[in-house]
Parts: structure tokens; C-alpha cells; sequence
């Protein structure tokens, strides 16, 4: 498999350029390339549900925003950085186990509603609880419990090995025979039950997984960030993940990076513009209509033959 | 305890408004198969154009059947002007669709009405005992009338029995000569008009507001999949359940914590029962 060969080269030398590059950046930049590669982070991980399982997940944002939300609470109320990043790591947990019960229990398109309901629950919670979360002020995580004391291209390279740490093991999930098997449900899940696999268990292990993926992204964002809002936890966040990774094409890993970092700069380009929602629902519309299987797969139609015909065949059995 | 009737009046109001937005939904999903995020969107629609019509007819009533009417006509139509692209679409892609729809719709109320509320005086003035305002009554029954013609429509009209015959196998329905397209233009046209009139009767309780969508939307997703995706009883016991709990846990808490309660206990109804009845009549 030379093509598989050519891959890894490819995949390594763009992590190498990707961590040495900043080093002639001026440093908002590489605080905005560090953010970019915790949504990237985000987006990997969504795109194990939606493209690896065909479970799509309307409320991702819920496993990103309460681990970071759970960080930053611990961090203004103790002072040892262990209980903060203890607490975070149990809610990264508690919140995955929670949701992803609840969203593999219904069962079809169940999933999709009972996520968004869970986005919506945690982002009015978020709102209303002022005394923890702070409400709409806001959370500020204390400089001494984040990662203000680095600099900014340290920051960058912690957040990049995290990312390709996750992003790798993703990756390799996909290509392990358990990945084949997430492909089988999400191609057809009554043929895979009928080979005597329990699609049950594998569909609520790999939300629990993809969340926990989302979850360490949240930390990360705290730790970087700092700023915590409702935002996080909230519905505008989750389906903006989604639009991501439809946008850069799922079941690909790389393309929903790249959605995001379009989504992102264009957003960014676009947000002085009075009539910015109405732009982004139109976006939404046209990403549906004419862009169903993504940007990078309008590029490279023909290099994954067999990947085509599990989505086509998905196609029909959700008829 | 006067207090506490008037909540549950309150709740029943509540609770009537989501169940016409809900049947909606369920009907859109269960015939359709379209997660339709922007519902809520049609529900406020319901409300601005009942505004606006009562600002020029100055009859609260013909504006409203005005309004459901109109709303029916440009949601339905929104949605059927995808149905054919998107035929077979996962429920991903239409969910997605629904979303830019919300977004639209949002943004463009904001820039035709603008961000205030826009109230109408209560059509009906007087009280009745025990159940606070008169205009509560009657929307109650009105809603209960519409839920039971439509009910009836479905069980013993013609086109009632074309409809089920397409949700229960559209093939099969098709083979017999039924069209598939004729009967889902029905369904989103009856769809987005209830929302409508749900928005529409609620406009001068709650005034209308850009947002007002989105509050309606949650618990009526709630109602419908805790009474079993496209399924229409459960989908009524539920939202009354919704709106009387929410209305007495008003009392007693803060509206957002009671909402979240609501939903909390709703989703407690899935841990219990699996999966409910899929688009089974």
C-alpha cells in the first residue's frame, strides 16, 4: 500500500511544518492557530460519530463546554491544580456517560433530538445558575490555575501534542477492526445485529469516546482561553460542529479540520456583516443541497471507492 | 389555592400550545421523516402574522385563521420545495436544512418587526372562576377542537386514509395509486399551519419576539420523542404533562430552573421506557 505509506509521510511533515511554522508567527496568531486546533480537536471527534458511526450528534457541545465549564469552577474555587483537572476529567466522564445513555436509547433519529435537547438543558442551566457558572458574565479561570505563564508558541505546541495525541488515536480507531464495525452499524445496523454484534453497546462506547475526545478539547480551551461562557455548552456551538464536519465532508477526519478552519476565518471575515445569521442559514442550506458529502470529497471523488459505496448504501437503508 | 388553579389553567393553556406544535412535528416526522428544527420558527411566524394582520383587520380572530393559514401556506412550502431533493436524505441533512431555515426566519423577523415585543390586547375580556381569564377558556377549547378534528380528519376522511396508507408503506401506497407528493404537500401544509395558530393564539398571552421560537421548540421536541417519535397520542399526554408540571413548578422556582426540570424529568420517561412507538397509528 504505497498510497497508505504516502499518507503517513504526508501526515507527518504537515505536523512537523504545522509545530515549527509559528515559531515566525507574531503571537496573536499562533493564539489564534492554538485555538484553531482545539475546535480542530472538536471536530475530529464529532466526525467519529457522525462519519465512522452515523450517529449525529446535535449537542457535542455539551461534552466540550461542561468539562471546561467543570475546570474552571474547581480552578476559582481551589488552589490545587490537580482537584481542578481531576473534577474536569470526572466530568468529562459523568457527562459523556450521561448524554450518550440517554441519545443511544431512543435509537434513530432519536439521537439527533435527545443530544440537541441536552445542549439546550445544560445552556439554560449554564444561564440560570448563576452562582456557580456565573451566568452571563461569564467564568474566568485564574491565570496561575491556566497556561497564561507560557509562552505563546509553548502554548501552541502543548495544545498540538494533545490534539495529534487524540487526533492520532482517532485516526487509528477508525482503522482498527472496532472501527469497521462502527462503518457496519452506521451502514446497516440490523444486518450487524443479526451477525450477532451488540450495536447497542458499540454505539454508546464510541459517544462515550468522541465525547471524551470533545471533553479534553474543553480543557484545553480553558486552560488557553480562559473566558468561559453559556456559549460553550450551548446549541449554536453544537450545530455549528456539525456544520464543520459536513462542510469539510465526513467519515474523512481531515476534512472536518479544514471545515473548521473555514468555517472559522469566514466567520470571523464575516461577522461585521448586519445580516450574519440570515448568510450562515443560507450557508447551512447550501452545504445540504449542493455540498452533501463535503468539500474534500468534491476534490477527491475517486481515491475512496469503497468508502463511497458503505455511504451509499447507508443512503438507502435510511430511506 | 386560587393561585394554584390559576397555574393550572395556566399549565392547560401551556400544555395545549405545545401539543399543537408538537402534533406538527410528529406528523412532519412520522409521514415526512424531517427532523424539522425550524418549527418553532413557523410557530413565531403564527404570532407576527397575526400582528400584523390584526394592525390592519382589527379582528383578532380572522387575523389568527389568517395567519395559521398563510403560515401553513409558506412553511409547508419551504419544506416541499426540499422534499423532492432531499427525498431519502438522512435525517441529518434535513435536520441541518431546518436549522438554516430557523436562522433565516429569525433574522429576517428581527429585521421586519424589530427586537421588541409586539403585544395585541386579549380579544376576550372577563374571568371565569377558577380558571383565571376568559381568552384562556376558549384558546384551550379552541386548541382541543383543532387537535380532535384533526384526529377524525385523519381516522375517517378520504384523505385521512391516504395519508396513514403513505406513513404506514409509501410503495405499497403508490402501487395503489395513491400520490406520495399530494399527501406530503397535505402534511406540511397541516403541519406548519397548527404551529402557526399555536403561535397565533399564544400572541396575546405571551406577545410576539424573534426568540419566542426557540422556548416552544425544546418542549416540543420533548413531547415528541418522549411519546415516541411520530406518534400522536403519546405526543398529547405528554405535552399536557409538560405544560401542568411546568406551570406549578413556575410557583416555586425560577422559569429556566422549572424548564429544566421538565426536561429532566421527560427524559427520566426515556430511562424508563425504551424507544416508544415508531410512527404507529
Amino acid at each position: 500500500m504505497v498510497r497508505h505509506a504516502n499518507r503517513a509521510a504526508i501526515a507527518f511533515a504537515s505536523l512537523a511544518a504545522a509545530a515549527v511554522a509559528p515559531l515566525w508567527l507574531p503571537p496573536y496568531f499562533v493564539y489564534l492557530l492554538t485555538e484553531l486546533v482545539i475546535w480542530a480537536l472538536v471536530a475530529i471527534s464529532l466526525d467519529l460519530l457522525i462519519g465512522y458511526s452515523g450517529l449525529p450528534s446535535f449537542g457535542h457541545a455539551v461534552f466540550f463546554g461542561v468539562p471546561a465549564y467543570a475546570f474552571g469552577i474547581a480552578a476559582t474555587r481551589s488552589e490545587s491544580f490537580a482537584i481542578a483537572l481531576a473534577s474536569a476529567l470526572l466530568a468529562i466522564v459523568a457527562v459523556s456517560v450521561l448524554v450518550g445513555y440517554l441519545a443511544t436509547r431512543t435509537g434513530g433519529v432519536g439521537y439527533i433530538v435527545v443530544t440537541l435537547l441536552c445542549s439546550f438543558a445544560f445552556f439554560i442551566g449554564a444561564f440560570a445558575w448563576t452562582a456557580l457558572t456565573g451566568g452571563e458574565n461569564g467564568l474566568y479561570v485564574p491565570a496561575e490555575m491556566s497556561m497564561a505563564s507560557l509562552s505563546a508558541h509553548a502554548r501552541y505546541l502543548v495544545v498540538l501534542g494533545i490534539g495529534s495525541l487524540a487526533g492520532g488515536f482517532a485516526w487509528w480507531l477508525t482503522k482498527s477492526p472496532y472501527g469497521l464495525v462502527l462503518l457496519g452499524i452506521k451502514a446497516n445496523e440490523r444486518r450487524m445485529q443479526a451477525m450477532g454484534y451488540r450495536t447497542q453497546k458499540y454505539k454508546f462506547q464510541i459517544t462515550v469516546l468522541a465525547g471524551a475526545i470533545a471533553g479534553i478539547a474543553g480543557v484545553l480551551y480553558a486552560l488557553v482561553v480562559r473566558t468561559l461562557s453559556a456559549d460553550l455548552v450551548g446549541p449554536e456551538l453544537s450545530t455549528e460542529a456539525v456544520i464543520w464536519v459536513l462542510l469539510g465532508g465526513a467519515q474523512t477526519l481531515i476534512g472536518p479540520v479544514l471545515g473548521a478552519a473555514l468555517f472559522i476565518s469566514l466567520k470571523q471575515i464575516l461577522n461585521n456583516i448586519p445580516a450574519y445569521p440570515i448568510l450562515l442559514g443560507l450557508l447551512f442550506v447550501a452545504v445540504v443541497v449542493w455540498a452533501p458529502s463535503g468539500l474534500v470529497k468534491l476534490r477527491f471523488p475517486r481515491s475512496r471507492l469503497p468508502r463511497l459505496r458503505a455511504t451509499r448504501i447507508d443512503e438507502r437503508t435510511q430511506d | 389555592m386560587e393561585q394554584i388553579a390559576a397555574q393550572l389553567a395556566n399549565g392547560l393553556v401551556v400544555g395545549t400550545t405545545i401539543a399543537l406544535t408538537a402534533l406538527g412535528l410528529t406528523l412532519v416526522f412520522g409521514i415526512l421523516h424531517i427532523v424539522n428544527l425550524s418549527h418553532g420558527e413557523f410557530y413565531m411566524m403564527g404570532a407576527y402574522f397575526t400582528w400584523a394582520a390584526h394592525s390592519v383587520l382589527g379582528n383578532f380572530w380572522a387575523s389568527a385563521a389568517l395567519a395559521a393559514l398563510a403560515t401553513g401556506l409558506v412553511g409547508g412550502g419551504m419544506l416541499l420545495a426540499f422534499a423532492g431533493r432531499l427525498a431519502g436524505a438522512s435525517p441529518l441533512r434535513w435536520a441541518l436544512l431546518t436549522l438554516g431555515f430557523g436562522y433565516v426566519l429569525r433574522e429576517l423577523a428581527q429585521l421586519v418587526f424589530g427586537t421588541d415585543f409586539k403585544l395585541v390586547g386579549l380579544p376576550i375580556e372577563g374571568t371565569v372562576p377558577y380558571f383565571g381569564g376568559l381568552y384562556r377558556v376558549v384558546v384551550t377549547v379552541a386548541s382541543i377542537a383543532m387537535i380532535v378534528a384533526l384526529a377524525l380528519f385523519l381516522a375517517r376522511t378520504r384523505y385521512g386514509v391516504l395519508i396513514r396508507a403513505v406513513a404506514s408503506n409509501r410503495e405499497a401506497a403508490a402501487v395503489a395509486g395513491v400520490s406520495a407528493y399530494k399527501v406530503y404537500a397535505w402534511i406540511a401544509f397541516i403541519s406548519a399551519a397548527l404551529a402557526g395558530a399555536a403561535g397565533a393564539f399564544m400572541l396575546p398571552i405571551t406577545s410576539a419576539y424573534p426568540t419566542m421560537g426557540l422556548e416552544i421548540l425544546i418542549m416540543a421536541f420533548v413531547v415528541v420523542v418522549v411519546g415516541g417519535m411520530g406518534n400522536i397520542r403519546g405526543a398529547l399526554v405528554a405535552s399536557l404533562v409538560a405544560g401542568l408540571l411546568q406551570s406549578t413548578l413556575i410557583l416555586v422556582m425560577k422559569p429556566s430552573f422549572a424548564t429544566i426540570v421538565v426536561l429532566c424529568a421527560l427524559m427520566l420517561v426515556l430511562v424508563v421506557r425504551r424507544e416508544g412507538v415508531r410512527a404507529a397509528w
